[in-house]
This record gives structure tokens, sequence and C-alpha cells, in this order.
């Protein structure tokens, strides 16, 4: 158990700068972004991704417009505020000084440092 | 066959089967639940909804005619619950608190917030806690059923017979886990499975509802609760046979506590297991992994119901969604779920799901959702009507209700029970005292009356119970003919039983005596009179019991009674007088007095010895109404009387002490009942016990006392005057 709790750790401190990340690069709508996710094997459940998103909006680090959709229910796209961008930024920072440091003291050359792909069980 | 439900969510009209929407509905609320202490709570539902929206209406392109249960499980397992997002979400310790929202404090760091109910965290070993999303008090049992990982239920059910049973100990144990544990927002992790059966009850489908938990057939849970019940009748009914047969031991009843003991967890168990009332709960009750053809199976059982509720609450609900459609929302178009849209796809979705639905649902019926789907202002009507019913805070007004039930219950089967045994005393009564027939009825109307009346008033409503605990528990439906039948036959009963009381009433108003003075062959000489009986007091063999009933006979000629009493008065005049005063009861006056003078008893006046009879006769014409003999023997002041120990013996007899005939009234010195008096007095019998041959001297106070004989000349007077002839 103790392991799974450290794995849940490693991957919260990366999930919020891993969504915005994807959100810079252009508007997305949630399922966009859980496909991306899950392409990228860092999945996420949708009970987790949009109370996260909701907490962004409400920070003021997204904003999103309706897209109306023949297809389905209208959709929210959402994109980043300047102030978003401008904590992306930051994060971007922490981010590579983190995997740095840990490159250094774990001697793992090439790579970025994925973390554990796996659901949660 | 399955019931289809079209619902919309975030404006999207799907088809749904009735038990995948109350699963939907289940998942839904147990992520408001989640989210409810969340900023934005609303936003992040509806943004859920949305997804789901989107997943399941996919669904239905790829071809499915109808979500099923199985998709709104991929769904949620897909998605999450909330016990996944706390996990994947959990917090270091708990009490972390963490600003939540705002720019500066948003540390983006844990994307925890102290508000978000969460799971005790992973790694360390799960803590007892009180749960406050499910409490019927205070979370307490929920709680520890939580961290068990039993049935909430059955920590509720354990709780309760241990409070109640233990002299109150459970809520010691209860307050003071409520004040020790804390509280903390659980997901209800604790499946309950234990719930009553409705549609398998006899009195509130406890015992099923346990079978079904345990996965055993219900008639099983039954013997064993009967049994105790069972066993002690069949002890006692031994116990009467040997009793009966003049045996003195008699097999104990071992199982009368176990009996009230049964019962009283029955009644806790009622209170407290809620019941299955929808088919989803219906599954889970009954263990089953979710099974298409079950839920059609059961489905198929709560369509008729579900239609009234829905054509009740209809208008309702469509009153609530216009006013909800006042709520700003993101702007829909092309979706909107109103009626004129959703008949234009309504009609295909029905004929979609037309070869599934029932034939009489062609217009499928479609709960219109204000939106979003599910808000807590919104409710399926029938949820709303279930949660009214059960709702589970007001535990304390559930509990009164159930438990009158129960007293109510109790108090007819112990009337059904008291009435069927009341019917087998008067049969046996009857059927002992078949010859007594001819003595007791005044006419053929009267004996028609009580036949009548034992079989409508008696008879009937104890079948009629009997039977109705039989349909019951064999499952029949209660049948309405049945029942005006019986309370039919019972009213007649009634009347019957009304005209036999007047009857027996008018027959016996009046109660007068004929009287008649005896005087004596030989005249009286000395001072002391004798009193002899003659014959032996006549008793009765029945068929039933051992030795004989002493004090009356019956025959086809006679009704022979010992009700025999004498009374000793001081005479007015120096010399002795015997009177003969026969007692009946009559119509009137009149009837009263021929009844009496036609008992026939035997008074004999033979110089200083008084013979009489040990018994009266009454002849069948007669009848038997009340008759009793009084001999009035008037002795002078100083002069003596004895009786002999054969008629001390009658006298004594049990027959005629204990109060007969009924309330003791006050009588006139005669020891008649006070004329132009409608109700009839009854005299209390109180001959005075007298010892046998004795002398006993009357005084001038008009008391008998007891006196030592006179040495020698009185027994020699006594011996000398008993010649005793026979008749």
């Amino acid at each position: 158990m103790d392991v799974e709790n450290t794995q849940s750790q490693m991957r919260k401190g990366i999930l919020e700068y891993c969504i915005l990340s994807i959100i810079r690069r252009g508007e997305v709508y949630p399922t966009d972004i859980l496909d991306e996710m899950r392409r990228s094997n860092l999945r996420i459940l949708e009970g987790t991704l949009y109370p996260l998103l909701t907490r962004l909006k409400n920070a003021g680090m997204l904003s999103y417009r309706w897209v109306e959709s023949n297809a389905g229910p209208p959709r929210k796209y959402f994109s980043l505020t300047p102030q978003g961008v401008q904590f992306h930024g930051s994060l971007q920072q922490t981010w590579n000084e983190l995997a740095g440091a840990v490159h250094a003291l774990t001697s793992i050359s090439g790579r970025s440092t994925a973390p554990e792909a796996g659901e949660p069980s | 066959m399955n019931k289809i439900l079209h619902i919309n969510i975030s404006g999207q009209v799907i088809a749904i089967e009735a038990p995948a929407y109350e699963a939907l509905q289940a998942y839904l609320a147990s992520l408001r639940r989640y989210f409810a202490d969340e900023d934005g709570c609303e936003e992040i539902i509806n943004d859920i909804e949305g997804r789901i929206a989107e997943v399941l209406g996919a669904k239905i392109a790829a071809g499915t005619p109808a979500v099923s249960v199985a998709d709104v499980e991929e769904v949620a397992q897909a998605m999450g619950r909330p016990a996944d997002f706390a996990r994947e979400a959990n917090a270091e310790a708990e009490g972390t608190a963490r600003a939540r929202g705002g720019a500066e404090g948003f540390t983006g760091g844990a994307s925890t917030s102290a508000s978000i109910p969460d799971a005790p965290p992973a790694g360390e070993s799960k803590r007892m806690y009180r749960d406050t999303r499910d409490r019927v008090l205070g979370g307490v049992c929920s709680g520890i059923a939580n961290y068990l990982g039993v049935d909430t239920t059955l920590v509720r059910a354990l709780f309760a017979l241990v409070t109640l049973g233990g002299f109150g100990l459970g809520i010691l144990m209860y307050v003071a886990l409520w004040s020790f544990l804390p509280e903390r927002a659980l997901d209800g992790a604790a499946v309950s499975r234990l719930y009553r059966d409705p549609d398998d009850r006899i009195l509130g489908g406890v015992a099923s509802g346990i079978a079904r938990y345990l996965n055993r057939e219900p008639k099983w849970v039954r013997m064993i609760l009967i049994a105790p019940i069972a066993i002690n009748a069949a002890l006692a009914l031994i116990a009467w046979v040997i009793f009966v047969f003049g045996g003195d031991v008699a097999p104990a009843l071992i199982s009368s506590s176990l009996i009230a003991t049964i019962a009283f967890a029955y009644l806790v168990m009622w209170v407290v297991l809620p019941e299955a009332t929808t088919p989803y709960e219906k599954l889970r009750m009954r263990g089953q992994p979710i099974d298409i053809n079950e839920i059609k199976q059961r489905v198929q059982a709560g369509l008729a119901v579900a239609r009234r509720h829905f054509e009740g609450a209809h208008d309702r609900l469509r009153r609530t969604s216009q006013a909800w459609q006042a709520t700003p929302h993101p702007p829909h178009s092309g979706w909107h779920g109103t009626p004129d849209a959703f008949a234009a796809t309504g009609g295909g979705g029905a004929s979609e799901s037309g070869a599934n639905a029932n034939a009489p649902y062609q217009d499928a019926e479609y709960v219109e959702a204000p939106r979003p789907f599910a808000s807590a202002a919104e409710r399926h009507p029938r949820d709303a009507g279930r949660d009214a019913g059960r709702a589970r805070p007001s535990g304390l007004a559930h509990v009164a209700q159930v438990m009158v039930q129960v007293l109510l219950l109790a108090i007819a089967g112990a009337m059904a029970f008291t009435l069927f045994f009341a019917l087998i005393a008067l049969a046996v009564g009857a059927v002992a005292l078949w010859p007594a027939r001819a003595y007791l009825f005044s006419g053929a109307w009267q004996e028609a009356l009580t036949w009548s009346t034992m079989g409508l008033f008696v008879f009937v409503p104890a079948l009629g119970i009997v039977l109705w605990l039989f349909r019951r528990a064999v499952g029949a439906r209660p049948s309405a003919a049945l029942g005006w039948s019986f309370g039919g036959l019972w009213t007649l009963g009634w009347a019957s039983a009304v005209l036999l009381a007047v009857s027996v009433a008018r027959d016996v108003r009046a109660y007068e005596a004929s009287t008649a003075a005896v005087a004596a062959d030989v005249p009286m000489a000395g001072d002391v009179l004798s009193l002899v009986a003659k014959g032996a007091p006549p008793a009765y063999k029945g068929w039933w019991n051992d030795g004989e009933i002493e004090g009356w006979d019956l025959d086809d000629q006679s009704l022979r009674l010992a009700y025999v009493g004498v009374e000793f008065r001081k005479s007015a005049d120096v010399d002795y007088h015997v009177q003969v005063a026969k007692y009946a009861a009559g119509q009137d006056t009149a009837d009263a007095v021929r009844r009496a003078a036609g008992a026939d008893y035997h008074a004999h006046w033979r110089g200083s010895t008084l013979e009489l009879g040990s018994a009266y006769a009454i002849a069948p014409r007669d009848k038997f109404r009340g008759q009793r003999v009084e001999v009035i023997v008037e002795v002078p002041a100083g002069k003596r009387v004895r009786v002999d120990e054969a008629l001390a013996a009658l006298l004594a007899g049990p027959w005629n002490h204990g109060g007969s005939w009924g309330d003791d009234r006050e009588l006139d010195d005669e020891g008649r009942g006070v004329g132009g008096q409608a109700a009839p007095r009854w005299r209390r019998h109180r001959t005075l016990v007298l010892a046998a041959n004795t002398d006993y001297v009357m005084t001038d106070a008009g008391v008998l006392i007891m006196a030592p004989p006179p040495a020698g000349v009185a027994s020699a007077t006594v011996d000398a005057q008993r010649p005793a002839p026979q008749q």
C-alpha cells in the first residue's frame, strides 16, 4: 500500500502540468484531453479530470467556450488564459528543474522519466 | 420483456432500460455526494453528465437499442467511482487543509482540497469512522460496516437486537461510539444486500429477506421461526391428553421463552431491514450478478405499479421542469428536451425499442428531465415516492408505525386463537351434553338459533382466520369474494347471536317460587326434628370423564338436580312448620311458577322425622330453568333440629356452594324476589353447613346454634323416632 501511495503522489504532482500542457497546445475539450493522456499512457479518470478543470477555471487559469455538436451534447472547449500561460510557464520551469535533478540523482540518461503508466486499481 | 425509459442527459435523449436508469442515477448520486463540498460542484457534475451522454450516445449510435445495466457499469468503471477518485487524489494526512480556489492560494501541488470527502489514505491501516453519508441516526453502524466490510443493514440489525434485548446496552455502546468515532463522508463501500422481501411475505417479509441473504429457501427460515411455537403446541397437546387420561406427569413447556425471543427478534428485523422495492434492489438482495435475463423477469413484475406512479407524477414533473427551465444554462440548440422535440424522436425511439417494449407501452414512457439531468431538485417520481416512504432520517416514525402494525396483528392473532379454541370447547361441550338438549331449548326456534349462532358466530370467523393465514402462507392472492362471504356469514352470526341472547333473556325474565307447605303425617313429638336424606345424590357419568360428576344426572325422562337447600327460621309459634319452596326462572311470573311447580321433590314429614329427597326431578317439558329447592323449616325457639350424615353431605356438597346462579342481591324476608321487578333474583346459596348428628337449637334471636346433645334422652328419642319409612 505504501508503494501505491507514493506512486499516487508522484502522479498527482505532475497531473496539472500535463493537462495545462495539453491545453496550451490548442483549444481542447475534456474528451480530447482524456484521449491524449491515454495515448501517452498517463491515464486519468473523468472524475479526477473534471474537478481539476473546474478548479483551474475557477482560479482563472482556464477559460472555455461552448461549441454545439451535431453528434452529441454541446462541448466545452478549454483554452489557457494569459494568467494560465504564465502559470504553466512557472510549472514548466519547476518541472525542468525537477527532471534535471532526478536525472542527476538516478543517473538515467536520455528519456524523460515518465511516471508509472497504469490505471488506478 | 423490458421497460425502456427515454431520458434527457445534457440535452441528449437516450433510450435506457429501467434498471440501468436506476443504476445510472445511483452512480450520479454518488458523484454528486462526492463533489458536494467542492466549489463548482454543479459544473463538475454537468461536465461529467455531458461526458456520460457522449459515451452512451456513442453506444446507441453503434447499434445498442437501449442502454443496459452492463453499459452503465462499463461507463462507471471507465470514468471511475468516487472511491477511485479518492485514491487518486488522496491526502497525505487527514484534515490537511489546503486552500482551494483563489489564485494565490492555489498551490497546484496536491490536487486535493480538504473539502473533498476522501477515503482514508492508502497505505495507512483503515480506521473506523462514522459515515455521514449513510446515516439513520449517527452513522455509527454504517461506519462500522464500512470498516469491517460487511453489510450495513446487518450491523444495524445486530445493534438493534443488542440494544433492545440487552437492557439498553446497545444504546450505551452506540453513544460511546458516536462520541469517539470521527466523522467522515464515506462512499458507502459496504454493499448492503440484506433487505426484506416484499414479494414473498407472510408478515413482513423478514424471513424471506434473511433467506435470500443466506441463499437459502425462505421456507426453511420460516420453519425455524415457527418451530418453537409448534413444539410448544405439541407439548401442550400431549400434556392435556395425559392429563385427561388420568396421568400426573406432563412434558414441561420448554420453549416459551424461545418463542418470545424469536418474536421479538422478528419485530426488530422488521423495523431495521429496508424493503427491497425496485428491481435493482431485489437483484442485489438475491445476490445474483446483474444479469439481463434476471432483470427482464423482475421488471415485468413491476410494470403496472410503475405506470401508475408515472401517470400520477408526470404532471408534477412537467411543472417542475418548466420552472427549472428558467435557470440559466449553457445555450443548447437543436437538442431541447421539450415534449414536442421529444415526440419527434420519441416515436422513433419507441419503434426502435418496440421490439423489446411491452405492447401496451407503445408510446414509450419517458421522463422529461429538466436540464441538467440528475440534479437534486428533480427526482424520478417513483424515487421521490419511494424515498419519501422510506425516509430514513425519520426512523422513529417508521419504528412506531411498524410496532403498531405488529401490535394489531398480534391482537388479531390472539383473537383468532381464542375463537378457535372457543369453538373447539363448544363443540366438545355440545357433543358431551347432547342428551341435555331436551332440557335447554324452550322451542325449536331457540334451538335453531343456538346452532346458527355457534356455526356463524364462532365457527365462521375462526375458520376464516385460519384460512386467511393458510392462503397467505401459500402465497395465494387475497380473495375479495372469500373476504365478503366470510364477513357476511359472520354478520349473520352476529344477528343470530343477538337474537339468541334476546330469546334466552326473555326466557329467564322472572324468577319465582312455588311454595307448598308440608304437613306432618304423624304429629310432631319431642324437641328434636331430624332431617334425613332419602336416596343418594345424583351423579352423572359421561363418556369423557373418569369418575362421576356429582350433583346432577339426566336421562330421557328427567333431569335430576341436587341443588337443595335447607333454611332454618324461628317459628312464629311453638310448632314446627315445614315448607318447600321450589324456584325456577321463566318468561313471566306464571311461567316461572309453573315450571317451579313442575319440579318433583320428595319431602315427607312423619312425626319427628323429616325425610327430604336428595334431588329434585325436572321433566323435559319444564326445561332447565335454574330450578332450586329450598326447604324452609321453622323451629320454635328453644327447640332443636339435627341432620343425618347423608343430608349433611348433601347440603355440604360441592355443587351447593360457590355462589350458584349469579349475583348476590337482596331478598325480602321470605326469600322471594320482590314482586314486580323484571330482573330475576338469583338466590345465593346460604345454607349453613351443619355437622351430622348434632343437635342445633334455635335461639330467640332466630339463629341456630350448636347444642350439646342432652345426655341419653334425645338420643333415645331420636333412635325411637327413626323408622324412615320407605316410599
